[in-house]
């Protein structure tokens, strides 16, 4: 069976033919070859895919295509400003948070997510915002110091401690 | 020297951040079609029939194919059976399946989604033959044989199978007389240990790309660690000559070892022979990168050690036993490389191991980060510490007694050189950093549990063949500027970052001059053996700086010529050529031929080239095997010590991990941040290795827990409560670049057996499994 389904992806409005099992996953990276969501898993106990719905990080592995009808969306692609990056993959840079890479999208895909939902994050906010993103390269000490830089940039005086 | 030695920002974290890095399943081809794969229910069956009629049928199917002999013979009964050191494996199940998760059959379609849905409709018809799972089982007189054809199977030379069982390597190390030995020690001990099978779970799947050249060739792109290699095992397998083979990697996502030797490239390159002409693209599900690729460890064994009362250890005496599943070739050198490495980093004068890979029906076993070493070092260094309470010694004291020094003959009779690295001093660093007290209990009780500290040493060296060559090339611009193209799959250890480094110092040259080119190609760069054991930086290092020194020889004859001068008045120095004079040339006049003011132009554009060959010979054994597992080495080695603080939850059973520490002397540190980033990595990978993860298997030899739900790694929140410590003893290596040594996989070495140690020190309870189970 196949659906018509209408998104807006990156701000660009899209008309789609889609099949009742695809994934947004699979139509974002196959047919529209926004290959910066990975698939680390397909089951949704990765992160490797996440990506911005209507505002807020989704797995787009759990989710269908006829699913996410109408929807807004948001992937790595449409965040990086044309000539620079964003404050959340600056601090992946810094923080040498980036090693093979596969993970890092939905990482940043996350963070975004939640800082755009509330700029003044803690990092403990930022550290909920990654649960269940999964990364078996940097051990994670780079990432978490990642959470830190964003909350301490962000306005709000830092409230947070990493180690107890 | 300016930028080695420099934090220098990765060179390709911001393509990563951005998602515009290309991995495996990023690639699309035009025409291109999707393979999926048929995978066996049964551990150990014969293959009575299969039934393809209906899946043909399916709409969008292009092809289905099975691994009948009639289907994968090459012309004149010619299969194409994949291996180098043991050629044992076809590329699809032939006439018996020998793990649960083997393939079997596969479709080809228009998309993923026709051909899984063919998939279902393949009848086989299977006779289950008893499935052997357990190492000792196997080895026994009467297990079922896994591959009655043993005998008959290809071997490179050096490798010992025992026709008539599931053996199919036996290494040998002697050292002294251990047997001997152990008789005049004062204290003897001796322990059974094991450590399960687990999966790399790197984050990208595994993944291939293949075309049938209308020529005959392959062209094949895939998410491997070493492509020539691969490019290798399939020219032999499909009777090619390599020119007719061509392997790409695009970005790897996490490799860790399971992207070397092959995956699913001989699967691949079957499949898409039955398609010539089109792109077909095989990417695993991560079920199957639990139940149908390479996956890592399944060691048990046992270690013996004797020493004296003062400490001084006598003898040692290890068996390794490598549960090695269906197949051999990923596996027979981990056998060697836990085998040289299992007695551990000290001076023990009489050494006796047997290591064994054998055939079991579980999922095959291939190169896992630390490469045999931390199974050994699981055994070896809970054993110290066993010992140490025995003489009621510091287990730190005890070690340090014992550690190797400059000098010693290690265990396959390599003399250590100064400046191959300063244990000693290791130990002495992660016991200070974890805060360990000499003497004293180093266990406390708070409110929340009991606090317990380990120290352990580790060694690592990469196992390598003795031509084990690296070259590199630096192709010079216009501009001065230079590509360096150098077969470094860049998994994420950041040795794209680390050769530019080298490449701009040896050149003279600002990083911003220099190209390193990140995605090899087996027809277009210069060959390498292959990016693992943590050599890269070594062995690409020494490559680049003779590239290096070669380029500025040409760059030296074309001004010598151009200018008219005597060749050794010329000199080169970052970036400018002077020929004694107070004029200074810059280098661009050079790179590309020199062209006088009457236009006519002297020299060309300049390449440079450069190698390293290892120098395996050992002064005094003149072949290597005049005594077994004596002399066949490696070219470096690192030595280091780790530390782990815990404290452990008697209520709970939960242990959480208050400090990880590393302390190594890994020679001159290239990049600090990205030698820390390499050394967290692996402690973390380390810590779920003994702590969480484990391939579970039912009676029949089904993996139970093949998916992330299930097979837990460590996330964020396991890591919250760590304290990470990572110190750089930087003995300079006298051979290395700059005096580098590898440094990638040592972190997961002794993590293991810190952790083990610290909980029975927590509890008195001893621990010889894992994971750790309290
Ligand atoms: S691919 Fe979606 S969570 Fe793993
Ligand atoms: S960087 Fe490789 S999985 Fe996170």
């Amino acid at each position: 069976m196949k659906h018509d389904i209408q998104l807006t992806v990156n701000g660009i409005p899209r008309n789609l033919t889609v099949t009742a099992d695809d994934t947004l996953l699979r139509v974002l990276r196959e047919e529209l070859h926004l290959t910066g969501a990975k698939k680390g898993c397909g089951e949704g106990e990765c992160g490797a895919c996440t990506i911005i719905m209507n505002g807020e990080a989704i797995r787009a592995c759990l989710v269908l295509a006829v699913e996410a009808n109408g929807a807004d969306i948001l992937t790595i692609e449409g965040i990086t400003p044309p000539n620079g990056i964003t404050r959340v993959q600056q601090a992946f840079i810094e923080a040498d948070a980036v090693q093979c890479g596969f993970c890092t999208p939905g990482f940043v895909m996350a963070l975004e997510a939640e800082l755009r939902r509330n700029p003044r994050a803690t990092a403990a906010d930022l550290r909920n915002a990654l649960g269940g993103h999964l990364c078996r390269c940097t051990g994670y000490e780079a990432i978490l110091q990642v959470t830190e830089t964003l909350a301490t940039s962000a306005t709000r005086p830092k409230n947070t401690k990493k180690r107890a | 020297m300016k930028v080695v030695g420099q934090s220098i920002l990765r060179a390709d974290a911001r393509e990563k951040v951005t998602g515009q890095t290309l991995y495996i399943d990023d690639l699309q081809f035009p025409g291109m079609l999707h393979a999926r794969v048929l995978r066996s229910p049964h551990a150990h069956a014969f293959i009575k029939a299969i039934d393809v009629a209906a899946a043909r049928k399916v709409p969008g199917v292009r092809a289905v194919i099975t691994g009948r002999p009639e289907e994968q013979d090459l012309g004149g009964g010619v299969y194409p059976l994949v291996g180098a050191c043991i050629v044992d494996q076809p590329p699809m199940a032939m006439d018996r399946v020998r793990f649960a998760g083997e393939a079997v059959a596969a479709v080809v379609a228009e998309s993923v989604a026709a051909a899984e849905q063919a998939l279902k409709l393949i009848n086989v018809t299977y006779q289950k033959l008893p499935a052997v799972l357990d190492v000792r089982e196997a080895m026994a007189a009467d297990a079922p044989l896994i591959h009655p054809d043993l005998g008959n199977y290809q071997m490179a030379k050096g490798f010992h199978p025992k026709p008539g069982t599931n053996i199919f390597h036996h290494y040998k190390l002697r050292k002294g007389d251990a047997k001997k030995a152990f008789k005049t020690c004062d204290v003897v001990l001796e322990q059974e240990f094991s450590y399960p099978h687990m999966s790399h779970v790197q984050l990208e799947p595994h993944g291939a790309l293949a075309r049938w050249e209308p020529t005959g060739g392959i062209d094949l792109y895939s998410s491997t660690q070493a492509p020539f290699v691969v490019r290798g095992y399939l020219a032999r397998a499909f009777r090619l000559p390599l020119a007719r083979v061509r392997v790409r990697a695009p970005a790897v996502g996490g490799g860790f070892g399971g992207k070397s030797d092959y995956t699913v490239e001989p699967l691949t390159a079957y499949i898409a022979r039955h398609l010539p002409g089109v792109w077909v693209k095989l990417i695993l599900e991560r079920e199957e990168m639990f139940t149908s690729s390479v996956v890592g460890r399944g060691v048990c064994g046992s270690y013996k050690i004797g020493a004296k009362r003062d400490g001084a250890i006598v003898a040692a005496q290890v068996k390794y036993l490598l549960n090695a599943g269906g197949y051999g070739e990923c596996a027979i050198n981990v056998a060697v490389g836990g085998g040289q490495n299992s007695p551990g980093a000290y001076r023990i004068p009489n050494i006796m191991v047997d290591s064994y890979a054998v055939y079991t029906n579980r999922v095959p076993v291939g190169a896992f980060r630390g490469y045999g070493h931390p199974e050994g070092n699981w055994m070896s260094e809970r054993m110290m510490d066993q010992l140490a309470r025995e003489l009621k010694m510091d287990p730190v004291e005890l070690r340090l007694k014992n550690a190797y020094r400059a000098g010693d003959k290690n265990a396959i009779a390599q003399r250590l050189h100064p400046a191959q690295g300063d244990l000693p001093r290791c130990l002495r660093e992660a016991a200070k950093a974890v805060g360990w007290k000499k003497g004293a209990s180093n266990v406390t009780r708070t409110r929340t549990g009991i606090r317990a500290k380990a120290v352990c040493s580790f060694m690592k060296s990469p196992v390598q063949a003795t031509n084990a060559q690296v070259s590199a090339l630096l192709k010079f611009d216009e501009d001065g500027g230079a590509a360096l193209i150098i077969t470094t799959c860049d998994m994420g250890q950041g040795s794209a970052t680390v050769y530019g480094q080298i490449a701009a110092d040896a050149l003279g040259l600002p990083l911003e001059k220099i190209r390193v080119l990140r995605d090899p190609d087996t027809s277009l760069f210069p060959s390498d053996w292959q990016t693992i054991g943590s050599k890269g930086t070594y062995t690409g290092g020494i490559a680049i700086i003779r590239a290096a020194e070669h380029a500025i020889e040409q760059i030296r004859t074309t001004a010598a010529k151009g200018l008219g001068v005597p060749r050794a008045r010329v000199r080169y120095e970052n970036g400018v050529i002077t020929t004694g004079g107070k004029k200074r040339y810059p280098l661009h006049l050079f790179t590309n031929g020199y062209v006088r003011p009457d236009g006519r132009t002297i020299g060309g554009p300049v390449l440079g080239y450069g190698v390293y060959t290892p120098d395996l010979q050992i002064p005094g054994i003149p072949k290597p095997g005049l005594q077994e597992g004596q002399g066949k080495v490696s070219a470096s080695w690192t030595f280091g010590a780790q530390a782990v603080e815990i404290e452990f939850n008697p209520k709970t059973g939960r242990i959480k991990v208050l400090q990880l520490v590393t302390a190594m002397d890994a020679g001159r540190i290239i990049n600090p941040r990205l030698a820390r980033g390499q050394t967290v990595g692996g402690m973390v990978q380390a810590m779920g290795q003994a702590l969480m993860e484990t391939m579970i298997y039912s009676p029949e030899g089904v993996l139970r827990n093949p998916r992330l739900t299930d097979y837990k790694i460590p996330s964020l929140e396991d890591l919250q409560d760590t304290d990470f410590k990572v110190i750089f003893v930087e003995t300079p290596d006298h051979k290395g670049p700059f005096g580098a040594r590898g440094l990638a996989e040592h972190s997961t070495v002794a993590i293991p057996a810190c952790l083990g140690n610290a909980l029975a020190n927590a509890t008195g309870q001893e621990i010889y499994q894992l994971p750790i189970k309290p």
